[in-house]
């Protein structure tokens, strides 16, 4: 009853703490008291509830998740419903089909985990948990034996069902979801939002989540190498991962406007330039493996091509899945650093949305960059200046800006000076649109720690930035980023760096192992877990149909659902048989004595014969019928009694292996003549 | 088993009768064991389904790993739910007699021939009834003495007809069982039916029936004095009180010694058919024997001679057991 209650409560431990955020906070209450009166009732001071009393709390329960959702039904309003459920269910634990009804609820619950959390530790704490569960449904099959041994059998059970999981995990056929699922979490995920206004990308500069992690490899021809060593195979300053390109301004805030590019997606159409310019031209690929991020924006290099399903490109250079992500996902892109050829003309619409400024608002700014217009030489001399501007004058680099009002360039410019990415590629875009330059704000992750040991680059929150894009005719987009003028370590090194002397680095994260960096132990056990996860990731999490595919491809050549079914089957059986040839192994083998078995002949040859002998009749009886039936063996069968007594009643000290090999000859030469 | 049509059932039998024939002693193996899904694993199945479901929708990697764990472990149970019935050897305990349409307490003797562990062995004569099943547990070498609940329906010699060896373990996902007959040793007593004693006058014996009767009757009641316990002595007949002042088994001793005996007569039994004679019959040797009598059975093709005490009566018993038309 305990270990029931016990591995109950394993189950649905994590959808309390720590993974809460989808459960009410009125449901943790309602599930103490639950706990706590069937503690009572198992130790006998509460009575089991009427059926009156159980309707009125499933009913209750369900309001309750009802209530605390409005209705919705989502993911975290289902797995509410399924915990309400099974604590419940926890109170009318009679039977045991009641029982074995809670541990599979306990399995569901741990699945929900699963669902919000896929972490290597979650995934340990499941094991845990499913042996638990797996010893508790033993014992109910078994009462009288001590726990230890259920527990002993579950781990048994567990260890040897591993390899059928493992051929069934990689071998499965993985299908499309069976119905589209409009479920999804609630949970609040830290990361980029879809538009920037003056101090929003400090707050996220705080967190040391992880965004994404991202491997090179080379292509050469057809074989392609992952790159490892100590450098990035791109410089650190140069990697710029894009997500999301804002373009409405409205003076203050920079956001995602209306003007919707469209998206190409994978596997593109045969005609397609893709296809033939871009990726066979491309020098890398790229394998990203992104943490769930509640949105449909990926990150890559300017100029990459989608190489994996349900991941689409938009003609403005970004990157997109199908649907938002709650889970890590992994993706290969193509990518060049000499880019794409980009488009060589804007359309007036084009034009129109990236040089729309708010009427009034900032007029110093557009005094001042009319001002140095009238006295540039073109467009490119124009913008140069305005980065030497910014690289000249006293700027400051800093997480702890100064508010700003409504004229925020202005302010910033002319008055504050103080501010980090967002404020600058803000100014520098407002700029540019005084002037009539299309520009456009650029969000995204820049740089990344690299990993060489491992070859990847992992990019965190605060590796947060933002920096803009100039249309100059001729060259196309033109990417500039005014705080490299700011502060240099930034781009070259990183924000640790860039805001040393202030100290804000993580100044909220106590906590965070990267505010440690100085204490090498603690480091290395970061990378050591980090690496851990990463391989996680790549290789358990995101192991989905099309690395599926990929991988028996390459291990089975062109191999079709019907081959792969095939092969499932083969391995199943193959294991199956294993185990059957260890039931065999283990069955009784009782090896009789010679002249038992040659006994158990006579008795055969002499049913043959018509002559019956009785179970449970002394072996005398069959001898006188044999000798009636043939009167020439009575003098054989004379001695055979004799001898046999002789034996069978020798003392077992003296027990005479001589005289037991003559007793067989003895009754096959019986059985010969007869 | 009970509920297939009968021409089913008797093939059935018959096939179950040269698969699994009747032993002293059995060993339970691929021979003699069936294993299907169970029932009782319903509801998990079904939570594994949704578990599946989940993963496929969600395509969620750590969910489908748990979805094929789940499923390789509900495979795994059937070789465990298997070994764990394999080789147990199931054995006929000492005889037990007793009369049709009582409970029998049949014993039943289980061994591990492997000398290992098995558990929740559910051994049971009547499959339809749940709640009716003994469940035990080996330990490893353990040799445990189960005692089976049987109503045998028909007197003669004791033919258990098979009893159903179930387990669920370890999971309840699978059920292996088995049925087993073993080759009990017992006699089935007609079942008594009591009628007045009627005698027999034109038989031509000597005794003189109504006499005899009531002096025998009033020889019940003299008790003359103590003697110790003999074996045979009827239950009746030991002094309990004097018995239990802890000087050994005490019998008290009846003031006639009887010269004069009866004969329970097959012909004198009112009944119609066999069965009832014989159920008479049965009445009278236990109500004779209760009283002390010296009675001999006449029987259409033989007598017992009168005689009195326990084995005479066990011994009048049994021949209406497997009395033969």
């Amino acid at each position: 009853m305990w270990w029931l209650m016990v591995s109950f409560f394993a189950a649905i431990l994590p959808h309390l703490w720590p993974i809460s955020s989808h459960t009410p906070k009125e449901f943790v209450l309602a599930l103490a008291v639950v706990l706590v009166w069937r503690a009572l009732m198992a130790n006998g001071k509460l009575g089991v509830p009427s059926r009156v009393l159980k309707t009125v709390l499933v009913v209750a329960s369900t309001a309750l998740v009802v209530m605390s959702f409005r209705g919705q039904v989502s993911l975290d309003s289902a797995t509410t419903f399924l915990a309400a459920a099974s604590t419940l269910k926890l109170l009318e634990l009679r039977t045991a089909r009641d029982a074995r009804i809670l541990m599979a609820l306990s399995y569901g619950l741990l699945a929900a985990v699963f669902l919000f959390e896929q972490s290597i530790l979650t995934a340990l704490y499941g094991v845990v948990v499913v042996w638990h569960v797996t010893a508790s449904l033993i014992m109910l099959h078994e009462k009288q034996d001590a726990p230890s041994n259920a527990a002993r059998t579950s781990a048994w059970l567990l260890l040897v069902s591993v390899p059928f999981m493992l051929v069934f995990y990689v071998l499965f056929p993985r299908i499309a979801p069976l119905w589209t699922l409009t479920l999804q979490t609630d949970k609040a995920i830290t990361g980029l939002s879809d538009s920037i206004s003056p101090g929003d990308i400090a707050e996220l500069s705080q967190s040391d989540e992880l965004a994404f992690r991202a491997s090179f490899s080379r292509i050469d021809g057809q074989s392609s190498a992952r790159f490892l060593g100590d450098n990035p195979p791109i410089a650190r300053s140069q990697m710029y991962w894009r997500a999301l390109v804002l373009d409405a301004f409205d003076g203050r805030r920079w956001q995602v406007g209306d003007f919707k590019p469209s998206v190409r997606w994978y596997p593109f159409e045969p005609s397609s330039a893709f296809n033939n310019t871009a990726t066979q031209s491309a020098r890398w690929e790229v394998d990203v493996v992104q943490q769930a991020s509640g949105q449909t924006w990926l990150f890559g290099l300017s100029g990459s091509v989608p190489d994996s399903d349900d991941v689409g490109r938009t003609d403005d250079d970004l990157l997109r899945t199908q649907k938002p992500l709650f889970q890590s996902f992994r993706y290969r892109v193509r990518w060049s650093p000499s880019g794409l050829p980009e488009q060589t003309a804007l359309t007036s619409l084009e034009r129109h949305v990236y040089t729309e400024l708010p009427k009034g608002s900032n007029p110093l700014t557009a005094r001042w960059a009319q001002r140095l217009w009238l006295g540039s030489q073109g467009a490119e001399d124009f913008l140069t200046r305005v980065m030497r501007h910014f690289q000249q004058q006293p700027f400051f680099y800093t997480l702890r800006p100064p508010s700003l009002g409504r004229n925020s360039v202005d302010e910033f410019l002319f008055q504050t000076h103080r501010g980090f990415c967002s404020h600058y590629a803000s100014a520098m875009a407002v700029i540019a649109r005084s002037v009539g330059l299309p520009a456009r704000l650029v969000s995204g992750y820049q740089g990344g720690e690299w990993q060489g040991d491992d070859g990847y680059v992992s990019v965190r929150q605060y590796d947060a930035h933002a920096w803009l894009e100039i249309w100059l005719p001729k060259r196309g987009w033109q990417r500039f980023d005014p705080t490299a003028m700011v502060a240099p370590h930034r781009i070259e090194r990183g924000l640790e760096d860039a805001v040393r002397d202030e100290g804000t680095f993580l100044q909220d994260r106590f906590f965070s192992t990267h505010k440690y960096k100085h204490l090498g132990w603690l480091t290395s056990l970061r990378t050591q877990f980090e690496r851990a996860n990463y391989y996680w990731q790549r290789w358990v999490l995101s192991y989905n149909r099309e690395q599926q595919q990929r991988w028996l491809q390459q291990w089975l050549g062109q191999a079709s659902w019907q081959s792969v079914g095939y092969l499932l089957a083969c391995v199943v059986a193959a294991l199956l048989l294993v185990g059957m040839v260890w039931l065999w192994w283990q069955r009784p083998r009782i090896r009789l004595p010679q002249w038992q078995r040659e006994w158990h002949a006579l008795q055969k040859s002499a049913y043959a014969m018509g002559v019956v002998h009785e179970q449970g009749v002394p072996p005398n009886v069959l001898l006188d019928k044999l000798a009636e039936h043939n009167p020439k063996l009575r003098d054989d069968t004379t001695a055979l009694m004799q001898q046999l007594n002789a034996v069978v009643y020798a003392h077992p000290a003296t027990t005479n292996t001589q005289a037991s090999r003559m007793l067989a000859k003895r009754i096959r030469r019986l059985r010969k003549r007869c | 088993m009970s509920r297939l049509p009968q021409v089913w059932r008797v093939r059935w039998l018959r096939w179950l009768d040269k698969r699994i024939p009747k032993r002293a002693s059995i060993t339970l193996s691929h021979r003699s064991l069936f294993i299907f899904a169970s029932r009782s694993g319903g509801s998990l199945i079904l939570g594994w389904l949704v578990i599946m479901v989940t993963a496929i929708n969600y395509q969620n990697s750590l969910v489908y790993a748990l979805a094929f764990w789940l499923f390789s472990m509900g495979l795994a149970t059937m070789l465990f739910t298997f070994h764990n019935a394999a080789g147990v050897t199931l054995r006929a305990g000492a005889s037990v007699s007793g009369f049709a349409g009582e409970t029998f307490m049949l014993p039943v003797i289980v061994s591990s021939a492997r000398g290992g562990a098995h558990h929740s062995l559910a051994l049971s004569f009547t499959p339809q009834d749940d709640a009716s099943f003994t469940l035990i547990s080996l330990k490893q070498g353990d040799a445990r003495t189960v005692t089976l609940a049987f109503v045998p329906a028909k007197r003669g010699a004791l033919n258990s007809g098979r009893f159903k060896l179930t387990s669920h373990y370890p999971l309840g996902v699978f059920r292996v069982w088995s049925w087993v007959q073993l080759d009990m040793q017992g006699w089935v007593y007609p079942k008594p039916q009591w009628v007045p004693f009627v005698f027999s006058h034109a038989s031509g014996d000597p005794l003189n029936e109504p006499s005899t009767r009531s002096r025998i009757q009033r020889s019940g009641d003299d008790v003359q004095g103590v003697r110790s316990y003999q074996e045979g002595d009827s239950l009746q007949r030991i002094a309990w009180k004097a018995s239990a002042r802890g000087k050994g088994w005490v019998s008290k001793e009846m003031s006639t010694v009887i010269s004069e005996q009866c004969w329970l007569d097959w012909h004198c039994t009112p009944g119609r058919d066999v069965e009832q004679k014989l159920s008479q019959l049965c009445a009278w040797v236990l109500e004779a024997d209760a009283r002390g009598w010296r009675y001999g059975l006449r029987l259409p093709n033989e007598d017992i001679a009168p005689d009195q005490g326990g084995s005479h009566k066990l011994r009048c018993l049994e021949r209406l057991a497997r009395y033969q038309a």
